[in-house]
C-alpha cells in the first residue's frame, strides 16, 4: 500500500473509532449507530483533503447510492483548503486569455474572496465596457468576481481518485463495502469533475438560468464577462450581499426576509415543474441576498432536469405528499420509477402513510420536509426499493430548498408554495382535450345518476 | 310524444346545468371562506378551494378579454416570445464565440512567444 494509501485507512479508523461511542459501540438504534459513524465518515473526509471534501459532497446529492444520514451529514462538509500563490493563479489567467492583467483589469485584489477544493476566486474590476448575454453592458469599472481554476488541482484530485479506487477494490473483496455503492460514486463523480473544470459550463447554465428568471424582479444571477472567460477563468459580475448566515444584519437592513423565503421555494418549484431545470446543489454558500431584496443564484455546479411527462408525476407526488395520500404518493413515484414489489405495497404505504402524519400533517406545525424525506427514503431502503437517480436528487433538492428557506425565516412551510403549482399543472393535465374526451362521458353518466337518485 | 320526450331531455339538460351551477358557486364561496392550509382537510375542502382558485383565474381571464390582452397563436405576444428566446441564443452564441477569441488569443500569443523566444 502507498503512503498515501496508509493515510486515508488511518484516518478512517481514527475518526470511526472517535465515532463508535457515539454509535454506543454497535448497541445504539439503527437510526443513531448510521447517524454517528456518518458524522465520523464526514469527518475523515475532512481531514483528507479536497479530493474526498468533493467526492463526499458528490454523496450528499446522490440519496439513490448513499444511506439517508449520510446524505444529510454529508452536506455539511467545510472545505479547509489554503488558497493557491497568487502569482500561480495569475499566470492561469494570462495563459488563459492572452494578455496581462493588467490589460484585462483595472484592479486585482491579491487576496481571494473564496478558495475551494477546484477554483478560488478574485475581487477585480473591468479595464472596459464587456456586453454580458442577459442584462445591461457592465461598463469598465464594473466589480467582477474572477473565478480561477487552482493550477494543478486536476492532477491532485486524479491521483486520490485513483488511490480510493485501489483501496475500494480491497473493501470489495472483503464485502465491506455494501451500504453505500462507493464504486458508482466513484465512477460518477470522475464524471462530473472534467465538467466543473471547465467553468464555461457553469457560465451558460447561470445565463439559462437568468433568461429563465428574467421576468421575476426577485431574482438575480450574475452577469458573465464572456471576453474574459475561458475553461479555467469564468469572469463574473461581483455581487454585493449578505450570506443566509448573515440574514439578521439583512432582516436589520430592511430585507423582508418572509417574502424571499417564500419566494425561494416559489423559484424552486416553478425550475422543477416548470421550466424542466433546476439548480440541485443550493447550500447557503451558494446564495445571497442583496440588499434591494432580491435571491442571488451562484454556482450551477448540479443542474437536475425533469422531462414534460415527469413533470406532471412530480406535482402528482407533490400534492399527494402535501394532502397526506401515501397510496397516490406511492401511485406516481411507480410512474418515476420508484416502484415498491407487490408483496411489500401494503407495508410500505401503511409506514410512509404513518410518516406522514407524523411529519407533514401535524396541527399547528409546519410540514417537515426534511424528516419526512429522511424517513421515507429509510423506508425504501428497508424495503430493499432502488431509488432512481432522478428522483433521489429531487428528493435531496428539496430538502434542502426547505433547509434555505428556514434558513432565511425559521417558521416557512414550504408546502404552501408546492401546492399553487402542483394543483395548476394536474389542473393542466386533466383540461388536456384527449384527457377531456376520455374522462367526460364518464363524469356526466356518474353526476346525471347522481342527480336523478 | 316524441315532442315531449325532446322536451324533457332539454329541461334535464337545463337541471343538470342549473343545480352544477349553483353547486359550484356554492364551492367558489365556501372556498374563498376558506383559511391557509385548509385545502388540506380532505377531498371536499380540497374541490372548494380549487374552485375559488378557478374562479379566481376566470375573474383575470374576464378582465385580460376586456382589456383586449388575449391574442391567439401566431400573434404579436406569441412572435415576440419566440423572438425574445432567438435573442438569447444568439446572445449565448456570441459569449461562446468571444470566449473562444479569447483562447484563440491566449493561443497564438503563446505560441508567438515560443517562437520569440
Amino acid at each position: 500500500m502507498s503512503r498515501r494509501g496508509r493515510v486515508i485507512v488511518r484516518t478512517f479508523t481514527r475518526r470511526w473509532a472517535a465515532g463508535a461511542p457515539a454509535a454506543r459501540f454497535g448497541f445504539a438504534p439503527r437510526s443513531a449507530r448510521r447517524a454517528a459513524f456518518a458524522a465520523a465518515t464526514r469527518m475523515a473526509l475532512e481531514d483528507l483533503g479536497p479530493a474526498f471534501v468533493k467526492l463526499g459532497q458528490v454523496a450528499s446529492v446522490r440519496p439513490d447510492l448513499v444511506p439517508p444520514e449520510y446524505v444529510f451529514e454529508f452536506e455539511q462538509l467545510q472545505e479547509r483548503v489554503p488558497p493557491s500563490p497568487t502569482a500561480q493563479i495569475e499566470a492561469v489567467i494570462t495563459r488563459e486569455l492572452g494578455h496581462p492583467l493588467s490589460v484585462l483589469y483595472a484592479d486585482f485584489d491579491r487576496e481571494p474572496v473564496a478558495a475551494a477544493s477546484i477554483a478560488q476566486v478574485h475581487r477585480a474590476t473591468l479595464a472596459r465596457d464587456v456586453r454580458p448575454v442577459i442584462g445591461e453592458v457592465m461598463p469598465a469599472g464594473t466589480p467582477v468576481a474572477v473565478k480561477v481554476v487552482r493550477p494543478g488541482a486536476a492532477k491532485t484530485i486524479e491521483a486520490d481518485l485513483a488511490e480510493a479506487r485501489r483501496l475500494l477494490a480491497r473493501l470489495d473483496r472483503l464485502g465491506l463495502s455494501r451500504r453505500i455503492d462507493a464504486p458508482a460514486l466513484l465512477e460518477e463523480f470522475a464524471g462530473s469533475l472534467s465538467s466543473e473544470l471547465d467553468l464555461r459550463n457553469e457560465g451558460r447554465v447561470s445565463d439559462r438560468f437568468a433568461y429563465d428568471f428574467r421576468d421575476d424582479p426577485l431574482v438575480m444571477t450574475p452577469r458573465i464577462a464572456w471576453t474574459h472567460s475561458a475553461r479555467s477563468v469564468l469572469t463574473m459580475e461581483f455581487v454585493e450581499g449578505w450570506r443566509l448566515t448573515e440574514i439578521d444584519d439583512a432582516a436589520r437592513a430592511g430585507v423582508d426576509a418572509f417574502r424571499l423565503a417564500l419566494h425561494g421555494a416559489e423559484v424552486f418549484m416553478r425550475q422543477v415543474l416548470v421550466l424542466g431545470r433546476y439548480h440541485a446543489d443550493l447550500h447557503p454558500a451558494n446564495l445571497f441576498v442583496t440588499p434591494d431584496s432580491r435571491i442571488c443564484y451562484l454556482d450551477f455546479g448540479i443542474v437536475g432536469t425533469t422531462e414534460p411527462a415527469e413533470r406532471v408525476h412530480i406535482a402528482q407526488v407533490l400534492a399527494a405528499t402535501v394532502y397526506g395520500d401515501a397510496d397516490r404518493a406511492l401511485c406516481y413515484s411507480a410512474k418515476l420509477g420508484l416502484v415498491v414489489p407487490d408483496h411489500k405495497q401494503r407495508e410500505v404505504r401503511q409506514r410512509v402513510g404513518e410518516l406522514m402524519g407524523r411529519t407533514l400533517n401535524v396541527p399547528g406545525k409546519p410540514a417537515d420536509i426534511k424528516g419526512f424525506a429522511t424517513g421515507f427514503l429509510a423506508i425504501m431502503a428497508d424495503a430493499r426499493v432502488p431509488i432512481p437517480a432522478g428522483y433521489g436528487l429531487l428528493v435531496k433538492a428539496l430538502v434542502t430548498v426547505e433547509g434555505v428557506a428556514r434558513a432565511i425565516y425559521p417558521e416557512i412551510d414550504i408546502t404552501q408554495s408546492a401546492k399553487p403549482f402542483a394543483t395548476r399543472l394536474i389542473a393542466a393535465q386533466m383540461a388536456r382535450p384527449d384527457r377531456l374526451a376520455e374522462r367526460l362521458p364518464t363524469a356526466l353518466r356518474a353526476a346525471i345518476r347522481e342527480l336523478t337518485a | 310524444m316524441a315532442e315531449d320526450s325532446f322536451m324533457r331531455f332539454l329541461a334535464a339538460w337545463a337541471l343538470v346545468h342549473e343545480t352544477a351551477d349553483e353547486g359550484w358557486k356554492a364551492a367558489v364561496v365556501r372556498g374563498e371562506d376558506q383559511q391557509p392550509g385548509a385545502m388540506q382537510a380532505g377531498p371536499e375542502a380540497f374541490v372548494d378551494g380549487l374552485s375559488a382558485m378557478v374562479a379566481e383565474e376566470k375573474e383575470r381571464l374576464k378582465a385580460a378579454l376586456a382589456a383586449g390582452d388575449m391574442e391567439p397563436p401566431g400573434s404579436k405576444a406569441d412572435l415576440e416570445s419566440k423572438l425574445d428566446d432567438l435573442l438569447f441564443e444568439v446572445s449565448e452564441l456570441r459569449g461562446r464565440l468571444e470566449s473562444m477569441q479569447a483562447t484563440l488569443d491566449a493561443t497564438l500569443a503563446a505560441d508567438d512567444g515560443s517562437e520569440t523566444g
